[in-house]
């Protein structure tokens, strides 16, 4: 647990989207399936995890739905609309340009200024 | 935005759900981490708690869960309104001032915005109304010479429709018994003009328009066709269709009904039918007003241009010196509204200020409130309310008193108006239209709100910085309210007392100038007269002689009753707008030419006019019965015109001549004494009586219109008396505008009676709230410096000098207020100038007295209070604390 990271600001929405996108999901699932595709790298606040989705759903981004668990419980299954998806898509490239940059700001050598 | 509005309004109005799904959603959560982390082998009890340990706080995540749906932007309000409520309760005398003063200000105001809307701000009920204009003679005499319209009608370019008419009352009969009703006689085209068509039938043809040589337009001139008002429709006919295609009675003449206008149309003035105008082909008389409608696009100026072309072209063609050399172009709008569109504005600004009164009322009120809360403003601090929050909730408190008191101004405002449609002069156009609508709600809604946050915004910020550590502590509720709290106070009730001192100086200088016309001579004595009038149609009446001996039996029968003391006949009432008025040069024998200066009223009397009137005999002798067509020409004139024409000469015997005559001269009999003829401000009073029975016969329309002036004990058995002798001898005549002479004179000064009472009552109340507001304002800071006073009282103080410390308090804010009023009415009065008379704007009088008047009310104002504070008794003050 010693190397976990802690969440930059603004970033669990986008993993949120991520998460949803790539199938439905209810809370808890949501949690377990960052922490699977992050390896655990992350650190996540799980409750902080709620206010988080409202507010996505609350902008049209995630359509919720309930349903039936795998245990068999009422849960409240997430899913990714056409504008969440394309917010995905946007927030997707906008990072990773912010990470290239950053990535080669911090590489630069003394030479090459 | 709709889908986030559909998602705060679901989760608002499921609030239970909402509540229920999210406290599932978190519990199925937890429950499912539970049962993983027992699965990887944690103990049941142990798994439970770090399940609940890793999700963290989760009452505060619900509540984010809530703002993420904006639920606590609804949580927030309705805990404040609830609060609210709680606190007015609590208080329901300070609320009730608070609403009841809200309510005064609000009320009136929308009172007075409703009546300017009704005439300024709404604009004309025809299609496209900015392009309609009056356009009238640049000359003296505005209305246009026959001619010159049918110029201007076969020539301007730039107009879409030009009409001209003009308007005087008329007898119908039909449907019901003879009734006098105020009839447009309009051309063919005003309905076009003015883009409004019937709602049934048609307008008028162009062969159904009379036209006369005379240059006279008779009011019983051959009506052909009349279209009927939508209320004079109903009210006679009872809104049957089939009305049109009748014939009906329009002054004695078969006239056919065309048509009737839709409601609400009563243009010019309230005319309530309207007849095709006879248009005069000589230019020797011009009773006409011409309205044009300016084609798309044409602005003011261009057709201004165009009028003045079409006049240099025809002047060039054939020149002629009475044509009208030059126009004017007033907007409809403007020309309808004219000088009443400033006393409006006046009085709309003088209740602004009654409104302002109001607020810095209920804002004293408030922060003397606040001052005894800043112990509970501490605790809802320390218990984590933040300053925003406070300020929230102080101001629902104001807005929610703001809003009860628009609602009870709505209310008082419909009751005004009520008021305000029975005292409105005649002259404040449209008074139709006065009523509640959307807008006027809305204005109301707007100036509540408005007003919630000019006095709810100080004593929020104000009570909101409160200073913890010193409020807690026992006692410190009072340091805290502190030496701002008393100045900020003070300075509104000196906002108070100038706002009240201006409206004061304006209602005294307004009422000063009422009082001084209602009690100028009148030179006639009205109590015990009654007047009634009559209009004689020409198809009954045809010629002078016949209209003569009508009137001169129907006299004969009056005298003979013995309910009546006098009865006279005159073709112009005085103060009134009855009969025919008539006012021009008169020429004096052994004169070479017209004396200038000698325009006298040409008034024709009959019976015992004078005496009924009371008008006293200064020279001379009366005109009498045997003053008849057989005998010598006679006239009797007023004071003022022979002192006018005959100064320091004997005017008797004297000749002169007015053109009324049935011989060119007429021999002065007699001098009576002055008569306010016109208007009460009018100064000097020329007249010219003849006798009825020496009018000339072609002059039969200057008899045809007349007032019957009774003197009776009773008035109305004078009146039923007269109305018994005239439907013996012709059934048909209207008997109208039954007046008693005290009514007809008040009449006359109704508009400057109806602005000293407006303002009279507006500055009452400015006065009445200033007051309180003072009061208030002393009496607290009193009660607050009861320790002070306590240790005063202790080391020796003695009462008068208690006393004197709070009055001098109180009175230096009632000077610094009175000065600044006065300075304030001394720049605003000139604003006055056209409705005083014989009152100037800086009236010493009214700006010493109004300050004095004040100042005494203001002296026990404070006094009550002073004389309180001397009754402390130091043992119990110092306990206080």
């Amino acid at each position: 647990m010693a190397d976990q990271a802690d969440l930059l600001p603004g970033t669990l929405d986008l993993l949120i989207l991520k998460a949803v996108s790539l199938g439905a999901l209810h809370g808890y699932g949501v949690l377990l399936r960052i922490e699977q595709i992050t390896h655990g790298a992350l650190l996540v606040e799980q409750g902080a995890l709620y206010p988080a989705l409202y507010r996505l759903e609350h902008q049209g981004l995630l359509d919720s739905e309930w349903g039936t668990s795998d245990n068999n419980r009422r849960a409240k299954y997430y899913a990714l609309t056409a504008a969440g998806r394309r917010r995905l898509r946007e927030e997707t490239d906008s990072w990773n340009r912010l990470v290239g940059a950053m990535s080669l700001a911090l590489k630069a050598r003394p030479s090459e200024s | 935005m709709l889908r986030r509005l559909r998602s705060f309004w679901g989760a608002a109005t499921g609030r239970a759900a909402f509540e229920r799904d999210m406290h599932d959603e978190l519990r199925f959560h937890v429950e499912s981490r539970t049962a993983d982390l027992i699965r990887r082998g944690v103990p049941a009890d142990a798994a439970a708690r770090q399940a609940r340990l890793e999700f963290g706080n989760a009452a505060v995540y619900r509540d984010r869960c809530r703002d993420a749906r904006r639920l606590t932007l609804l949580d927030d309000l309705q805990a404040d309104l609830r609060f609210s409520l709680r606190a007015m309760r609590k208080d329901a005398p300070l609320t009730l001032t608070i609403v009841g003063t809200l309510a005064l200000g609000i009320g009136a105001t929308t009172a007075m915005f409703t009546a300017v809307n009704a005439a300024l701000l709404r604009p004309l009920p025809f299609p496209d109304p900015s392009q309609l204009v009056t356009v009238s003679s640049g000359a003296e005499i505005q209305a246009v010479p026959g001619p010159d319209f049918l110029e201007w009608q076969a020539g301007c370019r730039a107009c879409a429709g030009l009409a001209a008419f003009t308007q005087w009352p008329s007898t119908i009969a039909g449907g019901a018994g003879p009734e006098r009703v105020l009839v447009g006689r309009v051309t063919p085209s005003f309905f076009n003009t003015l883009g409004v068509q019937p709602a049934l039938g048609r307008t008028f043809l162009p062969d159904e328009v009379p036209h006369s040589e005379s240059g006279i337009v008779d009011a019983s001139r051959r009506n052909t066709a009349v279209i009927l008002g939508a209320s004079l429709w109903r009210r006679r006919f009872l809104g049957d269709p089939g009305v049109v295609g009748r014939t009906i009675r329009v002054d004695s003449a078969p006239t056919l009904v065309v048509g009737v206008m839709p409601d609400g149309f009563a243009f010019p003035d309230r005319a309530e039918a309207w007849v095709p105008a006879d248009i005069a082909v000589t230019r020797r008389n011009s009773t006409l007003q011409v309205v044009a409608r300016l084609g798309h696009g044409v602005s003011l100026s261009q057709g201004l241009a165009a009028f003045r072309a079409v006049i240099a072209r025809n002047e060039s063609a054939q020149p002629d010196e009475r044509r009208v050399h030059d126009v004017r172009l007033v907007p409809l709008q403007e020309s309808l509204v004219g000088e009443v569109g400033t006393s409006l504005a006046i009085f709309l600004a003088a209740v602004g200020l009654v409104l302002l009164i109001a607020c810095a009322n209920v804002a004293n009120l408030l922060l003397a409130q606040a001052a005894a809360r800043p112990r509970e403003m501490a605790i809802r601090t320390v218990l984590g309310a933040g300053r925003r929050r406070l300020i929230r909730q102080l101001l629902t408190e104001s807005l929610l008193l703001a809003v009860a008191g628009g609602a009870g101004g709505i209310v008082l405002a419909a009751w005004i108006l009520g008021i305000f449609r029975g005292t409105l002069p005649d002259t404040v156009p449209r008074l139709n239209a006065i009523a509640v609508d959307r807008l006027v709600v809305g204005f109301a809604a707007a100036l509540s709100i408005g007003a919630g946050l000019l006095f709810g915004l100080v004593p929020a910020l104000r009570t909101s910085r409160t200073d913890l550590s010193a409020a807690l502590k026992a006692g410190g509720a009072r340091r805290a309210a502190g030496v701002r709290g008393r100045r900020i106070r003070g300075a509104l009730v000196v906002a108070e007392v100038s706002m009240a001192i201006v409206l004061l100086v304006g209602a005294g200088l307004l009422v000063k100038s009422f009082v001084t016309l209602r009690t100028r001579p009148l030179g006639f004595t009205p109590s015990g007269v009654v007047t009634a009038n009559v209009t004689l149609p020409e198809i009954d009446y045809t010629t002078g002689a016949q209209t003569r001996a009508f009137l001169a039996e129907s006299l004969a029968r009056l005298k003979s009753r013995s309910d009546i003391e006098a009865a006279g006949i005159v073709t112009a009432l005085p103060l009134s707008r009855h009969g025919t008025r008539v006012r021009g040069d008169a020429k004096i024998d052994g004169e070479s030419q017209e004396r200038k200066g000698a325009f006298p009223a040409k008034i024709a009397v009959g019976g015992d006019y004078f005496q009924a009137m009371r008008i006293p005999l200064l020279k001379g002798r009366l005109l009498t019965a045997h003053d008849t067509e057989r005998s010598a020409a006679v006239v009797v004139v007023s004071e003022s015109f022979a002192a006018r024409v005959w100064p320091n000469q004997d005017p008797l015997g004297r000749r002169v001549r007015t053109g009324f005559g049935a011989t060119a001269w007429a021999t002065v009999v007699g001098v009576v004494a002055d008569v306010k003829h016109d208007a009460l401000q009018q100064n000097v009073s020329q007249a010219v009586y003849h006798p009825i029975a020496q009018i000339a016969d072609d002059r039969r329309w200057f008899i045809a219109d007349v007032t019957f002036v009774l003197r009776a004990a009773s008035e109305p058995a004078a009146v039923a008396g007269l109305r018994d002798t005239l439907r013996t001898l012709d059934g048909d005549l209207a008997v109208y505008d039954v007046q008693p002479m005290r009514d007809v004179v008040a009449g006359n000064a109704s508009d400057p009676r109806f602005y000293a009472l407006l303002m009279a009552a507006f500055s009452t109340v400015a006065f009445v709230l200033a007051i309180a507001g003072l009061y208030g304002v002393v009496s607290y800071s009193a009660r607050q410096r009861t320790h002070e006073i306590g240790v005063r009282v202790a080391l020796g103080a003695r009462r008068a000098d208690i006393a004197a410390l709070v009055l001098r308090e109180g009175l230096r804010l009632v000077g610094l207020g009175t000065l600044l009023g006065l300075l304030g009415a001394y720049a605003t009065t000139r604003a006055l100038a056209s409705f005083l008379f014989r009152v100037t704007v800086t009236d010493p009088a009214t700006f010493v007295t109004v300050p004095i008047l004040l100042g005494a009310v203001a002296l026990i104002a404070c006094y009550i209070p002073a004389r309180r504070a001397t009754a402390v008794d130091p043992l119990r003050a110092l306990r206080y604390e």
